[in-house]
């Protein structure tokens, strides 16, 4: 059972509007990831082009439809699969899948070490930075240091920035030791790695890039709460997700300096 | 008695290519191991090696022999030895390139300390073949035989052809080889010789109090000017670890309440009296431990009663919650006509009481708590001391405790055992404990409590992280030692400060340096930066006390008047580990977890949150498209009810209102007949907060 809603939903290729020749429209956030996937399927196959940039908006209010950006910038993966359908009034159909994009998945500059280092810009940092590869083994290329990175919240807030997100970090605070993020790793990933042992809940919205690392002991919880209606609900399932009990923990805190 | 292999390897490298052998094709070399292996040895035992290159038709081109000797497993070597066999032509010597040996290496090494294994006199000699061009006649002047005298060989009785002998174009048959200097001719004016002593080097030890020197020269024969001097080269003396021959004493152990820190178990004294032999005469150095362990027996527990049941895991009274979520909540369970079923209709369970056991297993194992470092210095006759905390302790119980001091791997006995029974305010149940490792890496190991809803203790993972924190080893305690009140009111605005105060109740603790706190209860206090108000309070050093007043230095003067009745109490500081001390509050500033306890309590105490259970997803698909959605917000579920009627039964359900954390979502619009872009609604995932 279908409830018909005055959702206006736009569509742009390359900021140019395409949403009278598409078909559907599905965004969704898959279940524990930040990277939110969408499907278009269109009859614009005639502008189609690998390397386009998708910007879909949804709004309640049909005089302002550009009211929430609901996936930004988002983009095809070169590997996902598109396929072109041609129906009986041969008209081609394109299905477009992609992702949302954003530097949580990149790294703009590759190559480069990043050496976050708990000192101040000058020359203590540029030294301690020495200190630090001297002893790393991994593949280094150019190197950044990064400095002033005192404690985790500072590192976390500088690499979410360096991701281009607009972030807050909650959890618990520690004093650092300098950290690398090798050229391979992405903000994202070396995030997750520091914000791991704390178990810390992501909270994220697309629409303002608001990303928030929430501490889970905490009484408060993040940004936004909703409650939903019982008559809104159509269908519930429920199941038990397992988790691994953890029973021991080590931590280990490597010799420095 | 020499040792033998008992262990052949052989590598074969097949193919091998090297410009400077002797031949074009090489079809494999062949390396031929005889180790040594021993189990008193760590490491196996290089006896002897050889490398060989054979090339392609089969035949072996070079060799090269090695050979060390050895008097004994884990000593230093007596003898090396090295042949190197060659088909080099060498004139008059090797003229149709047979594999001849061209040069022999021996070295002798002796020492007269063998626990310097590194540090060894040699000498090294070596004889080789030598090649000589030849003058057209003999000719060996008094001059000529001074000079052959002075290369290490007899001028008399030499031959016609050695009197031909040019004595200054001497080469090492690899020399002249290698810059092509050797005629390849039977009849060219050149001639070899096997000379003893081509090389000679040695290289003696002197000891010194902290060290060995290693002194020596090399003298190569055919340059007769070519003297090099070797070293000196300087060697450290290593302290040496020798099991202990010496018992350990075991030390003495306190212990006394520290209320939510557990039990404080305070260790002093033990070590070993160890002789060292000096030259001047025997030192007898009375040494403390490296660390101590300590140890614990359960007498009783306080939440175990008299009770006791085959598993072990008896529970007074109502089985604790489980905090396992339902999603559904049965309101009512009835009949059709509304009464509802006292006896519940289904089979539910609302408590869980185990059967009455009289007999409480008792855990009578000594169990291990952790291990404490050994706080005193390594001097002679410097009393070992350590504190240590067990916060596995539950309030109400009994516990024994025993240590043993440690050095060197070799544990005392146990020292004397020490009861209390724990009043602690807060029962604790995770258990810490902290080791440094050998690369300086410090590492907390925490054990979660039980679930205490499983049938069996001990389950879960063992989960590991590296964080590269900077933290203390341990905190600072400091707890305080008497307790006096102020009879004058006085206000702190100057730096050193006599206070009038009742009489101290153990004056042997009011002693010059040790820390003080002055601490305003009567007054409200002022706010502290998180707005809760805390009483005032100033910290010094006493200079001086005498009968009712005490002069009180580095006073942190706030202005305040502090009033009759005011506490004044001096500090017994445990300081204990790295970074201690009074810079320990500046050093962490704000930071929460500056100590590895409390990083690995932030870590455990999170885990345990998060991942501690099983947890409930929940799909929900809600009729209304949802934009603006933000993963990780909270959701709550309000208002689902519904009935069920099977036989007679009527029940009547509802979704719990707790809530939920947004995992994902999916939102769809399809273009419908009449061309306009239609949403169904959203498909919500959640997960049990």
């Amino acid at each position: 059972m279908s409830v018909r809603t005055d959702l206006v939903v736009t569509v742009y290729m390359d900021q140019r509007d395409i949403t009278p020749w598409c078909r559907s429209v599905s965004w969704s956030q898959p279940d524990e990831f930040l990277e939110q996937t969408w499907t278009v399927t269109t009859h614009a196959w005639h502008l189609f082009d690998v390397n386009s940039r998708y910007d879909i908006y949804a709004s309640y209010d049909p005089g302002n439809p550009r009211d929430t950006c609901v996936i930004r910038q988002g983009y095809v993966l070169p590997d996902q699969r598109m396929s072109v359908l041609v129906d009986r009034k041969d008209q081609p159909l394109i299905t477009v899948n992609g992702k949302s994009y954003s530097s949580r998945s990149f790294r703009k500059t590759p190559t480069e070490t990043l050496v976050l280092v708990p000192a101040a810009e000058g020359v203590s940092d540029q030294n301690m930075a020495r200190e630090v590869l001297k002893r790393y083994d991994g593949p280094v290329g150019r190197v950044r240091v990064i400095s002033n990175c005192w404690d985790l919240r500072r590192v976390v807030l500088t690499l979410a920035r360096r991701a281009e997100f607009n972030a807050d970090y909650w959890g618990p605070n520690v004093k650092m030791q300098p950290i690398i993020v090798p050229p391979a790793v992405s903000y994202w990933e070396s995030i997750l790695q520091l914000i791991e042992p704390y178990a810390l809940e992501v909270v994220y919205s697309e629409w303002d890039n608001f990303l928030l690392f929430w501490d889970p002991v905490s009484r408060w919880y993040g940004r936004q709460s909703m409650t939903i209606p019982g008559d809104l609900i159509e269908r519930i399932d429920a199941w038990p997700k397992l988790r691994k009990r953890p029973r021991r923990v080590i931590v280990k805190v490597p010799a420095w300096p | 008695m020499a040792l033998i292999p008992t262990r052949e390897v052989r590598h074969v490298l097949e193919g091998y290519e090297d410009q400077d052998l002797f031949t074009e094709g090489n079809l494999r070399t062949v390396v031929t191991e005889g180790w040594y292996s021993h189990p008193s040895l760590e490491q196996d035992v290089l006896i002897e090696r050889e490398y060989t290159t054979i090339n392609q038709f089969g035949n072996p081109m070079h060799r090269t022999k090695e050979e060390w000797s050895y008097d004994r497993p884990g000593g230093p070597p007596k003898k090396y030895k090295k042949e190197i066999w060659s088909k080099a032509f060498v004139p008059a010597v090797n003229p149709h390139r047979t594999l001849t040996k061209m040069e022999e290496e021996t070295t002798v090494f002796w020492t007269f300390t063998p626990y310097a294994p590194d540090v060894l006199a040699y000498r090294r000699q070596v004889d080789a073949y030598v090649v000589y061009n030849l003058k057209p006649a003999p000719d060996l002047t008094p001059e000529g035989e001074a000079k052959v005298e002075e290369r290490g060989q007899k001028a008399d009785g030499a031959t016609d052809e050695q009197k031909r002998f040019h004595i200054a174009s001497a080469q090492l048959w690899s020399e002249a080889t290698n810059k092509g200097t050797v005629v390849e001719k039977a009849d060219a004016n050149q001639s070899a010789r096997w000379v003893h002593g081509v090389i000679v080097e040695e290289v003696s030890v002197a000891e010194e109090t902290d060290r060995y020197t290693q002194w020596g020269w090399r003298k190569f024969a055919l340059r007769p000017d070519d003297v090099e001097c070797i070293g000196p080269n300087y060697f450290q003396k290593e302290s040496w670890n020798y099991r202990l021959d010496v018992p350990v004493e075991p030390p003495q152990i306190s212990v006394s309440n520290a209320q939510e820190d557990g039990v404080r178990v305070t260790i002093r004294g033990g070590g070993a009296e160890i002789v060292i032999p000096l030259t001047t005469g025997r030192k007898r150095y009375r040494r403390g431990p490296e660390e101590y362990r300590v140890f614990r027996k359960k007498v009783d527990e306080a939440e175990r009663e008299e009770g006791d049941d085959p598993l072990g895991i008896w529970e007074d009274g109502e089985a604790p919650p489980s905090d396992r979520r339902n999603v559904i909540v049965s309101s009512f369970v009835g009949g059709y006509d509304g009464t509802p079923d006292p006896a519940g209709g289904l089979p539910s369970q609302t408590s869980y009481t185990e059967p009455h056991d009289p007999d409480p297993v008792v855990d009578d194992s000594w169990g291990s708590v952790g291990t404490a470092k050994n706080e005193a210095e390594d001097r002679d006759y410097e009393e070992g001391r350590a504190v240590l905390f067990d916060k596995d302790v539950t309030a109400g119980s009994t516990y024994i405790y025993a240590a043993t001091a440690v050095i060197q791997d070799t544990e005392s006995p146990l020292s004397n055992q020490a009861e209390i029974e724990f009043d602690g305010a807060e029962p604790r149940s995770y258990r810490i404990s902290v080791r440094t490792n050998s690369d300086g890496s410090v590492e907390g190991d925490l054990t979660m409590p039980d679930d205490p809803t499983l049938a069996f203790n001990g389950f879960g993972d063992t989960v590991d992280f590296t964080i590269p924190a900077v933290v203390d080893e341990l905190g600072e305690a400091s707890y305080p030692a008497d307790t006096v009140t102020l009879t004058v009111a006085e206000t702190v605005n100057v730096e050193e400060e006599t206070f009038s105060i009742t009489p101290p109740n153990i004056p042997e603790v009011w002693t010059p340096e040790t820390p003080v706190v002055l601490t305003d209860v009567i007054g409200p206090g002022k706010p502290d930066a998180s707005g809760i108000l805390r009483p005032y309070t100033v910290r010094g050093r006493i200079v001086t006390q005498s009968g009712t007043t005490v002069t009180v230095t580095a006073l942190n003067a706030d202005d305040h008047l502090y009033p009759v009745g005011t506490l004044v109490e001096p500090q017994v500081v445990d300081d204990m580990g790295a970074g201690g001390g009074d810079e320990l509050g500046d050093e962490t500033g704000d930071f929460e977890e500056s100590t590895i306890e409390a990083l690995v309590m932030a870590v455990g105490v999170r885990q345990a949150t998060r991942n501690g259970d099983e947890c409930l997803a929940l799909d929900l698909d809600v009729k209304m498209p949802l934009i603006g959605l933000q993963a990780g917000a909270e959701v709550t579920i309000v208002g689902v009810e519904w009935d069920a009627f099977g036989n007679d039964l009527w029940l009547q359900s509802q979704i719990e209102e707790v809530p939920w954390v947004l995992r994902g979502w999916e939102i769809t619009v399809v273009r419908d007949d009449k061309g306009v872009l239609q949403c169904d609604g959203t498909k919500l995932k959640l997960t049990q907060r």
